[in-house]
């Protein structure tokens, strides 16, 4: 009898460990009757570090809030193979650092320790434990000697690992960061995006949109490269097709100068076929 | 009123019953308002502040001919415009701004209908425009202590929540918190607040109550916490400030005297706080990343 259920326990973990990370299975988003995605199926595993480039208005933020769940969408998104619950930690996110409230008087620590409030619950204020998480995912991101200081003083490279520190004392297993290289200097981008190589080493599963389109393949395990629609999905030196390149950003991007470019305009979904360049797990088919 | 020195000066108004209670509301109001002001200042709710306090108008007049609570009259009619601002906003492509200035000058409007109807229409309009404190009763005071208690035990309660929401809006939904259930109940704690300030306050006044003890420790904390702290210790001074000035000053309303008194520490505070970003910020800013 015992043997039988830990035999059932053995192929549950098995197979749990066996779903990828994130898999996002066939995700619509329209808002005010206007397709912002259509038909978006991925999968990412642990260790992955994947980036999601594509021109303004592609649906890269709009991808991001659906797998939170602030967006209205349809379609799966599962996380080691469940369902997403509301208040998981599972999943954290790192906001654009332009997004917050500036006005708001807090320390680097007040600003960490709020990663722990969706997991604390109601009437629940922080104990020790969680104070220990703060101040260890504020040293994950080399920020330990700022804890006391207000956040508002912080340059925008340190705010943006602050609020990352944030994410992580949620003890995720898959951050979504919304431009997390956007507004800082070329030295602090490189510090950041080795943070990033450094987290996702470590097991996590990072998605990063982003708009800056040097050194991608020196950075990513895989590109997404969205235009409403899924236009592609794998290694960096996959996908980083002329073809491809122009599908997601149109006539506008020029990478490079020739006279026999093959325009593949993605207008509202129109673009599947484009999908069976690239398999879903991110393996180039040709 | 005549005293000698300065602390019979003190004391001669505390002799009088309506003067200790009044001091006790003021203190009580000022205290409660500064809390929930810091959220409201943050929040850059101000001018919902403002219009709630106008809205609640034909409330308190309608309760108050027909001899009702009110706090209670004017908390309906305040709730139900904030929820009528939310329906016009919904139904049509009307801001959010301009519904509040529609609604809040129409109920407003209503308000001074109704009360022209009534006797003694002067009189009363400028008791419940500019406050009259020293009509406080003793039920009045256990309904601002049992009102204001039961707000500051719900914002002690869901502390974490209201923080996290007024400074990342986004991440507060990604972590999975309700926050448009948090936003109408901290628009609830606003209404009943300012109606529960207006009788002493005055309706005109009663927006500087929440906004005014919050900016002006937003020019020194560096923490929220602080923040609500600095706004509760300027609320009971000011409370303090103004309930003496308008005892010894004849017809001096409470509500001008501490409004007043808020004003006056805030102009005190921007003068002498050190300068945003400037000294202090060369210092601070940008040690190496």
């Amino acid at each position: 009898m015992a043997a039988v259920a830990s035999q059932a326990h053995i192929r549950l973990q098995s197979a749990t460990s066996l779903a990828p990370a994130l898999e996002v299975r066939q995700l619509n988003i329209r808002y005010d009757q206007r397709t912002v995605l259509s038909d978006v199926s991925f999968q990412a595993q642990s260790s992955q570090l994947i980036g999601i480039i594509g021109p303004n208005g592609a649906g890269k933020t709009s991808l991001i809030k659906a797998i939170l769940g602030l967006i209205p969408s349809t379609g799966q998104i599962l996380v080691a193979g469940q369902a997403l619950a509301k208040r998981s930690r599972k999943v954290a996110y790192v906001p654009q650092i332009s997004a917050v409230n500036w006005r708001f008087p807090a320390s680097v620590r007040d600003v960490v320790l709020m990663g722990r409030y969706g997991q604390l619950g109601w009437l629940r204020r922080p104990k020790k434990a969680d104070y220990a998480l703060a101040d260890a995912a504020l040293e994950q991101v080399n920020m330990q000697d700022f804890a006391e200081r207000s956040i508002a003083d912080l340059s925008g490279g340190q705010q943006q690992r602050v609020f990352l520190a944030r994410a992580l004392a949620q003890e995720p297993d898959v951050l979504l960061l919304d431009e997390p290289i956007s507004g800082v200097d070329v030295p602090t981008q490189e510090v950041i995006l080795h943070l990033l190589r450094d987290l996702s080493s470590a097991g996590r599963t990072l998605l990063v949109t982003t708009h800056h389109l040097q050194h991608l393949e020196h950075h990513f395990d895989a590109l997404l490269c969205l235009n409403q629609c899924l236009i592609a999905y794998g290694p960096p030196t996959a996908v980083m097709t002329r073809e491809v390149v122009e599908a997601t950003f149109g006539r506008s991007l020029v990478l490079v100068p020739s006279a026999e470019r093959i325009i593949l305009d993605c207008n509202h979904g129109n673009c599947t076929e484009k999908q069976t360049l690239i398999n879903r797990d991110g393996s180039a088919n040709n | 009123m005549k005293c000698t020195d300065f602390w019979n000066c003190v004391v001669v108004p505390l002799q009088f019953a309506p003067t200790q209670r009044a001091l006790l509301a003021a203190i009580l109001i000022g205290i409660l308002c500064s809390v929930v002001g810091a959220f409201v200042v943050l929040q850059d709710l101000s001018f919902i502040g403002d219009a709630l306090a106008h809205a609640s108008f034909p409330g308190v007049v309608i309760a108050s001919m027909l001899g009702w609570n009110i706090a209670l009259g004017g908390a309906i009619f305040g709730v139900a415009t904030a929820l009528g601002v939310g329906w016009i906003t919904r139904r049509s492509k009307v801001s959010l701004d301009t519904a509040i200035g529609v609604l809040f000058a129409g109920m407003f409007a209503l308000g001074i209908f109704l009360l022209s109807r009534d006797r003694g229409y002067n009189k009363e309009l400028f008791g419940l425009l500019l406050g009259d404190i020293l009509a406080v009763r003793q039920s009045d005071l256990w309904t601002i202590v049992g009102v204001g208690g039961l707000i500051l035990v719900v914002i002690a309660a869901l502390y974490k929540e209201l923080v996290l929401m007024t400074f990342d809006r986004t991440a507060a939904a990604a972590q999975g918190l309700p926050v448009g259930f948090l936003h109408y109940l901290l628009l609830s704690i606003m209404a009943i607040t300012v109606v529960v300030a207006i009788q002493s306050i005055g309706i005109v006044l009663v927006v500087a109550m929440l906004v005014t003890p919050a900016a002006t420790a937003s020019l020194v904390v560096r923490r929220f916490w602080s923040m609500i702290v600095w706004g509760s210790v300027q609320g009971l001074i000011a409370a303090t400030i103004g309930i003496y000035v308008s005892a010894y000053i004849d017809g001096v309303p409470t509500g001008s005297s501490i409004v007043l008194a808020h004003t006056a520490i805030f102009l005190l505070v921007l003068v002498l706080a050190p300068r945003k970003n400037a000294l202090a910020g060369l210092f601070q800013r940008k040690v190496a990343d």
